[in-house]
């Protein structure tokens, strides 16, 4: 289908620029004139289907089709150029509602969103208002004229047309009690070129309805591919660009291409294709945590349905296109980036939310086959650098790995088909330093950006003064329901903190103002869902207010939750948790997650070292088999001859390692790889060393700035969740490829990650200064005095006579 | 022909300029030795040191605000209160307090049992220790907070440093910009359970003791600062203590920083050691100069570390112990708010430290730039074609040098041998001390012996020239391996080399045989004996056992390479001057 124009729906039978030429009643811009004012101010009566403090919503008295609907503010603005942006905003919030409830309303799937301004635009009210008009399975593509209302219909709305009320439907309850039903006529009758003019001039809205009904016009517009140049021509490249954003951007595709030095449009509006299968999710969870610190998990969620994995995609509704772009262009199945700064205590806080906390940053992605992988992959992270103003484009060969057996994709796939047709590249850099300069890009990604929601509370400024800081986008296939007929492409953005309350004041209370120095906003309007989850402590005598909206019980080993929705949820909403008690007492005999792994170098100096990495298993019973994922730079030299495996310090008498693969390092070109798979015994402590020789590095390949060494990645330790008691630990978000139905146990887990520490490792480093201050010096005065004293000592200077000479070469 | 005869006159000239440095250059040694000797006296005075200066610019020491004050004092108070009640208390039951303490505060804590068994002594100890995870830092580094359990006497308990670490753990806790995590660690068993500790933290087990692995740990520690404040008293001075190890010294930034600290913000005065000679910033007097020099370089050669912080070196670890002194003749005096300030300055500093060309500091600061003057230099021999059989000192210098190898064996295993004559009823040490005299005794007899005897049967024709006699080039060997064995200690350990070289150097280039004076013979003889390892111990009036015993668990514990040199390098070199005295000379 050809798109639409959003000015001017196409095939009016007459161009409305022609008709202004016609001698007709020039509307009036004098608010006193103005029709909706007085709609809204009661003089005169219409149906309404949304009220509050700044908007209201009625039904068109001339409809174009079945439920049509106006949107207008309280406030008298003429047109779209003069709105201020709170009034915007409060619009923007409930349009999307509001078309939803009309369209559900009247059984429609697709609707036009419509603004008009300017007598040439075709505005006839100065008022300005928004046009829903709901479109039906039969319509052509054609707006042939207005439906007619009758005076009588007109006079007895209320009454006359009781037989379809249709309540809207709406999740949300708020909109609900301000939803009065909708009513449209049975009686359609369609009446030729009926002019906006004629239904809202000023004066008797209802004579004027009447009169100007039979009025005639005809139209001709100069168009290319239904867009109107001239309009769009007229435009300021200002104006241009404001249109599609105050339509809502997520209606509009829009793109500018400059020909001959001047713009040309295209105002595209596409939605009527997958405006359902879109969807956009948004949830904070606060959780606190057992040493008195507390963790904030952001998480976004854009679907985007219709996708055939492997076909190109050019619509982008929420999904943000940035990132759709590069995923096409370099062919990638699945993406995962993850910014982390400080350390996950595995410990204190059990599993992360977010799947991935090992420090700095973490690429990782499957991508097709198609020949050119390995440059795609280049690609990939030199235009995720780019995005993200982050150093990614250092992923290089020498970092690059491809591990085989952790990092499986997190979609749906078939293990042979994927072997065949993608693989899968690593990469991380442990000493990237993670600021806002990485937080606005991100940002920028969210389709609310963080202008309302949840993302209102992402503060940089406290983000970054945290204990942990974690921030990623992952992008894969989701299946659309559980018999994965059709998929989905999926985004999922987060933010984890961990913040420390104890700190400050010595005690756990928090408020969200406290942590995030803004309190809570409106939800976005786009989201289908916002909500802010607060999990609640087992014990303690605590007091959460204001009061949640919910409280979700215990199920399966989860804490109970309170649960505020943003839609109820009034702007400036501060909520806050506070304990009885003076001063938090550290809890000192915490619990401690199942699996959770440390690693350390071993020996000093600089000449040779070891890694030693100790896994702990704290389950009483149960045998865990992980997979141990290691990269270790080239500039050490393992020796996997030195590879041991000890259990709970003594030499295994079995071999707990099932499968082993190594890569051994080739210098400057690819790191070492260990990754194995071992199976850790009940209440143990797995310890696994291998030793290391440094390289002494060329000079050039020193970082020019002060460090005190280089850092070496996390390993990483991918285990199953299992049992219920995992579950305590990690958040049902770790274990995400579940639907709503389904319980916990049952569904497909992701593996969860444990990621060591990073190690510091201090290679021999020339003193840069000593070739010029001491070894010249030095050398120099060697030179002089010791040559002399040597030859003095060694050698004796004798006067010979010639004879003497012959007589002693002779000799010689 | 006139430029034959200038070239002639300039080759003569040249010729007799020679023969005169030829003449003056074996008494040109003595003056050079004599300067050398002379340059070490110049050295504290005023108008030579370097003022102190820190070379990391970026450092600014002393430019912070501190926030440790009364309400962190309140609680060292607390602190010390409870430790000063626990004197007599086991060290379990204290480690367990000290946890609970730090737990308390919200670190993570571990203890740590550790055992030794060093010469013939058990050691049993519990190390405790705190760690703070700097919040926002990826942990790869760490600073390390220790106070010992009892002072450097051994005797007295280390309340106060105790209390202070304790009330620093709790107080760094509260504060975000740290980008190091602090570890605050509290020793047990003298020097030992820092030793245990630091093994444990490598994990590289060196030195016998026997210990529960950590699994608390954070990343390569960058510096450490010990607290050693006994009792519970206020303090006159603050002593700075920094040779570790075989004579290893820290960064002098770290020294100069904790120095510019107090004298900026605090006004406290500092000494070198417990010398009671107040190092007076940058402009004290010549003796008290010369005192902290002589001190320094005592410490340094003798290698023991003169606090917990001289391990921390062989770590590539710069540290350093802060010495409350009690009995300074100063009126001002200062407690736990000026220590709490000082360390929480210093470690201020210390956690933006990120130099990539960390200067090593190569003495204590003043020696820094002495060249090596007090190396001697092989007897200038004019040369000379004749033959030189080097069959018999090669021998001598392998007999001698076996026989040094012999008794380093016979001292180590000590212990073990000393069961034999206990039964006896013979002192154990008395034994080790005949047997190691008497090996050192006969080896130098029975080569002398052989010597005379070869040179009696030498029947062989005598050659167209005289050989070289033996003990020439006897002698030379030995003067150049003992060359090259001080020019090699004083790139490890400059003071031991400058010590060694002293005792020496005069004696090794005069002694000869001297067949036609007998009494010259046997006073070189006594010097060789005066400056042997036991005539030394004998002269100094040390006592033998005590002094057995300390170098074996410095070399056993410490790795302190003291005993083995002294054994396998110094001790053979005198036993074959003791050859070179006695042999016959043959010319």
């Amino acid at each position: 289908m050809p798109p639409i124009n959003p000015l001017f729906p196409r095939n009016y039978n007459t161009p409305r620029i022609l008709s202004q030429s016609q001698p007709k009643p020039v509307p009036s811009e004098d608010p006193k004139d103005c029709t909706f004012c007085k709609i809204i101010s009661g003089q005169l009566s219409c149906v309404k289907v949304f009220e509050n403090e700044e908007v209201l919503a009625f039904l068109d008295i001339a409809p174009i089709s079945k439920g049509h609907t106006l949107v207008v503010p309280k406030t008298h603005i003429p047109r779209l150029t003069l709105a201020p942006p709170s009034i915007m905003s409060s619009l923007g919030s409930v349009l999307p509602q509001i078309s939803n409830a009309v369209i559900q309303g009247v059984g429609a799937k697709d609707f036009n969103l419509l603004q008009n301004n300017g007598i040439i635009a075709g505005q006839v009210v100065f008022h300005l208002h928004f046009h829903i008009i709901p479109r039906f399975k039969n319509w052509d593509g054609r707006d042939v004229g207005r439906l007619k209302i009758s005076k009588d219909e007109s006079e007895n709305i209320e009454q006359s047309y009781p037989k379809e009320q249709l309540i809207l439907n709406t999740s949300n309850p708020i909109l609900r009690s301000n939803l009065i039903a909708v009513r449209v006529t049975t009686k359609e009758k369609i009446v030729d070129d009926v002019d906006d003019v004629s239904q809202y001039k000023a004066g008797d809205y209802e004579a004027a309805a009447a009169a100007e009904l039979k009025k005639k016009r005809t139209f001709r517009k100069y168009s290319y591919r239904g867009v109107d140049l001239d309009q769009l021509l007229d435009l300021t490249s200002d104006q241009l660009m404001d249109l599609p954003e105050m339509i809502g951007h997520y209606l509009a595709e829009f793109s500018i291409s400059y020909k001959h030095g001047r713009p040309v449009s295209m105002v595209n509006l596409t939605f009527a294709e997958n405006i359902q299968n879109d969807n956009f999710k948004e949830s904070l969870t606060i959780k606190s945590l057992s040493d008195g610190k507390l963790l904030t998990h952001f998480q976004f969620n854009v679907r985007i349905g219709g996708i055939e994995e492997g076909k190109a995609f050019n619509h982008y509704k929420f999904f943000p296109r940035a990132i759709g772009q590069i995923i096409q262009s370099y062919n990638a199945r699945e993406l995962h980036l993850t910014f982390t700064q400080g350390r996950w205590n595995y410990e204190d806080w059990g599993y992360p939310i977010v799947p991935s906390a090992g420090i700095g940053v973490e690429l990782w992605a499957w991508l097709w086959k198609d020949g050119k992988l390995d440059e795609n992959w280049k690609s990939l992270t030199n235009a995720l650098a780019g995005l993200f103003c982050a150093s990614l484009n250092f992923i290089d060969d020498t970092i690059t790995v491809q591990p085989k057996l952790s990092f499986r994709p997190e979609g749906p796939y078939n293990a042979t088909e994927l072997s065949t047709d993608a693989e899968l590249r690593y990469g991380s850099l442990p000493h990237e330093n993670v600021c806002t300069e990485n937080l606005t890009p991100w940002i920028k990604l969210l389709p609310c950006k963080s202008n309302s929601g949840i993302a209102s509370l992402l503060n940089g400024h406290k983000l970054y003064d945290s204990n942990f800081h974690s921030m990623s986008i992952h992008v894969r296939p989701v299946c659309e329901n559980s018999e994965c007929l059709r998929k989905q492409l999926e985004i999922v953005q987060t933010v984890s903190t961990v913040v420390d309350p104890v700190r400050n004041s010595g005690k756990r209370d928090w408020s969200l103002n406290q942590i995030f120095g803004r309190s809570l906003s409106q939800a976005c309007p786009l989201a289908e869902e916002s909500k802010l989850e607060i999990n609640l402590p087992e014990d303690g005598d605590y007091k959460l207010s204001p009061d949640a909206d919910d409280v979700i019980q215990k199920t399966e080993g989860d804490t109970s939750k309170a649960v505020f929705y943003l839609k109820n949820v009034q702007s400036k909403t501060d909520v806050s948790m506070t304990w009885k008690e003076d001063l938090f007492e550290y809890n000192l005999n915490f619990e401690q997650p199942r699996v959770y792994a440390h690693r350390f170098f071993t020996g000093y100096g600089q000449e040779r070292g070891g890694i030693k990495i100790n896994i702990f298993n704290k389950s009483s019973n149960i045998t865990v088999p992980i997979i141990y994922f290691d990269v270790i730079p080239w500039f050490l030299k393992l020796y996997l001859h030195t590879l041991k495996v000890q259990i709970n310090g003594v030499e295994a008498q079995y071999n707990p390692i099932k499968d082993l693969y190594y890569q051994p390092a080739v210098d400057r070109s690819r790191p070492n790889v260990i990754e194995a798979e071992l199976s850790l015994p009940p209440n143990s402590i797995t310890t696994l060393s291998i030793n290391f020789d440094k390289v002494f590095l060329k000079y050039t390949e020193h970082p020019p700035d002060a460090n005190r060494g280089f850092d070496i990645g996390s390993a990483v330790i991918s285990t199953k969740v299992e049992s219920i008691d995992d579950f305590k630990y990690s958040d049902e978000r770790a274990t995400r490829n579940c639907s709503d139905n389904m319980s916990k146990t049952a569904c497909h887990h992701f593996p969860i990650r444990v990621y060591t520490e990073t190690l510091l490792v201090s290679l021999p480093t020339p003193d840069f200064s000593m070739p010029y201050n001491v070894i010249t010096l030095t050398c120099t005065v060697i030179a002089l005095f010791f040559g002399s004293m040597f030859n003095l000592m060694t050698r004796g200077f004798i006067a010979l006579r010639p004879s003497e000479v012959n007589e002693g070469e002779v000799k010689a | 022909m006139p430029d034959i005869v200038r070239s002639l006159a300039r080759l003569r000239k040249r010729r007799r300029l020679i023969q005169t440095l030829k003449k003056w250059v074996p008494k040109l040694r003595y003056l050079l030795f004599a300067v050398g000797i002379c340059w070490l006296f110049i050295f504290p005075s005023e108008q030579y040191h370097k003022n102190t200066y820190i070379s990391e610019n970026a450092l600014l020491p002393g430019q912070v605000n501190t926030y440790y004050s009364w309400g962190q004092v309140f609680d060292a108070t607390n602190f010390r209160d409870d430790i000063s009640l626990m004197s007599n208390v086991s060290s379990i039951k204290r480690a367990v307090y000290i946890e609970e303490g730090l737990r308390k505060a919200g670190l993570k804590t571990a203890m740590q049992n550790f055992t030794v068994n060093v010469s013939g002594k058990k050691i049993y100890g519990t190390n405790v220790y705190g760690l703070i995870k700097a919040p926002r830092a990826d942990g790869t580094e760490a600073l390390v907070l220790s106070a010992p359990w009892k002072s450097r006497d051994g005797k007295t308990i280390n309340i106060n440093g105790i209390a202070a670490a304790l009330s620093l753990g709790k107080f760094f806790k509260g504060y975000t910009y740290w980008s190091k995590d602090i570890i605050i660690l509290i020793t047990d068993g003298g020097e030992a359970g820092v030793q245990a500790w630091l093994e444990s933290y490598h994990d590289l087990p060196r030195s016998g003791i026997l210990s529960t692995p950590l699994l608390l740990r954070s990343g390569a520690i960058q510096a450490a600062i010990n607290l050693d404040f006994p009792n519970t008293s206020d303090y006159k001075a603050l002593g700075i203590f920094f040779e570790g190890v075989n004579g290893q010294l820290p960064n002098l930034d770290l020294i100069n920083t904790v120095v510019r600290v107090c004298r900026i913000s605090n006004h406290i005065p500092i000494m070198l050691h417990d010398s009671g000679h107040h190092y007076l910033y940058d402009n004290g007097d010549y003796y008290a100069s010369l005192h902290n020099l002589l001190q320094a370089m005592k410490y340094q050669a003798l290698g023991h570390p003169t606090g917990s912080h001289g391990l921390f070196f062989r770590y590539k670890i710069d540290a350093i112990t802060l010495y409350g002194h009690t009995s300074a003749p100063t009126s001002n005096s200062f407690s736990f708010k000026e220590i709490g300030s000082i360390v929480e300055s210093t470690f201020r500093k210390l956690w933006g430290k990120t130099g990539n060309i960390i200067e090593p500091v190569p003495e204590d600061g003043r020696s820094k730039s002495s060249s090596s003057n007090e190396n001697f230099h092989a007897v200038p021999l004019p040369y000379n074609n004749r033959p030189r059989q080097i069959l018999f000192p090669m021998t001598v210098l392998i007999v001698t040098h076996f026989t040094g190898l012999l008794i380093f064996f016979v001292i180590l295993n000590h212990s073990s041998i000393s069961q034999m004559p206990e039964m006896f009823g013979m002192q154990g040490f008395l034994f080790t001390l005949s047997l190691t005299t008497s090996l050192s005794i006969i080896v130098p007899t029975s080569l002398i012996k052989i010597s005379q005897v070869r040179s009696l049967n030498n029947n062989a024709p005598p050659p167209r020239q005289k050989p070289a006699p033996n003990w020439m080039i006897l002698k030379s060997f030995t003067l150049a391996f003992t060359a090259m064995i001080i020019s090699c200690l004083s790139v490890l350990n400059f003071n031991l080399a400058v010590f060694i070289s002293l005792m020496v150097i005069i004696p090794f280039s005069l002694f000869q045989p001297t067949p036609q004076y007998q009494i010259l013979r046997y006073i070189q003889l006594l010097v060789l004996i005066i400056i042997s390892p036991p005539g030394i111990l004998l002269f100094s009036r040390t006592n033998m056992e005590e002094f057995l015993r300390w170098a074996l668990m410095e070399y056993e514990l410490f790795g302190n390479y003291l005993l083995p040199f002294i054994c396998c390098f110094y001790w053979p070199n005198i036993l074959v001057y003791g050859v070179i005295v006695f042999s016959d000379d043959a010319s």
